[in-house]
């Protein structure tokens, strides 16, 4: 949905590509997980300039994160999510000095607002970007919550966010995986018969009135209405 | 066993009441009466339900109840949640091309558990022609167990769930009627697929989100998953496999096959 509502990504990939890089070499991370570690073939030798962006950026981040979490969590329905949350962006929210100004995908959007209303983990930042410059971005780190790995990137352009991305959201992992699947059994003699499963009541394809007659539930429910119980 | 059951013959299907707390007498008559109602206001088979009259622009948006609007508009989200896979614009048994039927269910049937439960009632189930809204439990400490009909032999399961409620659970399929579940961004009928169950907090939703999964096929089942993380969903293909989600999974019931 709304795919085509992505916005722009002012930052060029090799300007990335040697932030990871730098992010590798001048903060090891504290964690184990190495999944944020981006691709190896950056070849500036360039090293990081500013000292303390890094303090911004985690600021930065983090307040950012928390808007996120504020802007998803408020949505306490998800199928009325695509609009609160555009109508929640076209009204920039503040937050400390942070201004969330542009929304990301709404199918994006609404991934990313399920793992960072409920991180197992709080997300920091690794990478903190051309301070020197009025744009900035920020990767967060991978955070595990019940749904799968979740890494975000945050744009920051004059201490307003311009753009989030997922990088890693459970769905790139491995959906397949999520999915359990089976042979259903063809013949009647491998299905499950209603009786051995002491069921209270069925579901399936909406019958007709003339066709409940003949349905599972009319039997329950003529079980029921004699006095038998079914539980 | 104290409580009550009790079926009506409405809205072209049965719907069953499995009640098992007392209650009084009243509550199974407002249900009943509400549902009635709904199948008067919202059905497209009769000429004279508000829905017919505009959808052939006899009477205006004005002119509609408050809660004819309250399903148009939920309506309109789930038809933007779902990318169009459920749509109330397709063509009805009225002739026009307005049909809210995949979702007037579910919220019926889940505002008439509200009135149950106004009545006190706690422990019920609510079965509208394979539809179901379940509330608290059989018995204390026995969770209700619901049977997903095999797609194929009418009278056994593919699958058994346990769980107390409140929870929903909607099965949509082709067996019944043939493949008259339409793909709303196509306007073809859905194939593919022979039977998918949603399982989920709100029967209004999982009514709709089953018939919209149903059309996405299996990758219906990673939108749900990504979307709605609430709900569970168990789809069964042509070619007889079965798909689940960690979620109804949980609930499911192990079964020697």
């Amino acid at each position: 949905m709304n795919n085509e509502a992505t916005p722009s990504a002012p930052t060029s990939l090799t300007s990335e590509e040697r932030l990871a890089r730098l992010a590798e070499r001048r903060s090891p991370s504290p964690r184990p997980s190495s999944r944020a570690a981006p691709s190896k073939q950056a070849t500036t030798r360039r090293r990081h300039p500013a000292q303390g962006s890094r303090i911004a950026a985690l600021g930065l981040s983090i307040a950012a994160t928390s808007t996120m979490g504020v802007v998803f969590a408020a949505t306490d329905r998800v199928s009325a999510a695509p609009v609160a949350f555009v109508a929640s962006a076209a009204t920039p929210i503040t937050i400390r000095s942070v201004t969330v100004a542009k929304a990301v995908t709404v199918a994006k959007a609404v991934t990313v607002a399920k793992a960072v209303a409920t991180p197992t983990s709080t997300t920091k930042v690794v990478a903190p970007a051309t301070a020197a410059s009025s744009t900035a971005t920020f990767t967060g780190q991978v955070s595990t919550n019940k749904w799968g790995p979740v890494q975000v990137k945050i744009t920051v352009a004059n201490a307003k966010i311009t753009n989030v991305v997922a990088l890693q959201t459970p769905d790139s992992h491995g959906k397949s995986v999520r999915i359990n699947s089976q042979a259903v059994p063809v013949l009647k003699s491998e299905a499950l018969t209603a009786q051995s499963a002491k069921i209270n009541t069925v579901s399936g394809a909406t019958y007709t009135s003339k066709s409940y007659a003949v349905s599972l539930q009319s039997a329950i429910d003529a079980a029921s209405a004699s006095g038998v119980s079914v539980a | 066993m104290t409580g009550c059951t009790h079926v009506e013959l409405v809205m072209g299907t049965a719907v069953s009441f499995d009640i098992r707390d007392d209650i009084d007498a009243a509550a199974i008559g407002e249900s009943v009466d509400w549902l009635h109602w709904v199948d008067a206001m919202f059905s497209t088979y009769k000429d004279t339900s508000m829905i017919t009259r505009f959808a052939r622009g006899e009477i205006g948006v004005d002119d509609l109840d408050p809660l004819v609007h309250e399903v148009l508009d939920m309506c309109s989200l789930v038809e933007i949640d779902t990318g169009g896979a459920f749509s109330m614009h397709l063509p009805a048994p009225n002739g026009t091309n307005l049909e809210p039927s995949g979702l007037v269910k579910g919220w019926s049937i889940e505002r008439c558990a509200a009135i149950l439960e106004r009545h006190g009632a706690r422990n019920f189930t609510i079965n509208a022609g394979g539809d179901i809204a379940i509330r608290g439990e059989v018995s204390p400490g026995v969770s209700w167990r619901t049977g997903i009909r095999h797609p194929e032999i009418a009278d056994q399961l593919a699958a058994v769930i346990s769980a107390s409620g409140p929870l929903a659970i909607a099965t949509s399929a082709s067996y019944e009627r043939g493949d008259h579940i339409i793909d709303g961004r196509s306007g073809l009928p859905a194939t593919g697929v022979t039977s998918v169950t949603i399982v989920g907090p709100d029967l209004t939703y999982v009514d709709a989100y089953a018939t919209a999964v149903f059309v996405m096929g299996l990758d219906g089942l990673t939108w749900l998953m990504d979307t709605h993380p609430d709900h569970g969903g168990f789809l069964i293909t042509k070619d007889h496999q079965a798909h689940s989600t960690p979620l109804f999974n949980r609930l499911r019931v192990e079964t020697n096959h």
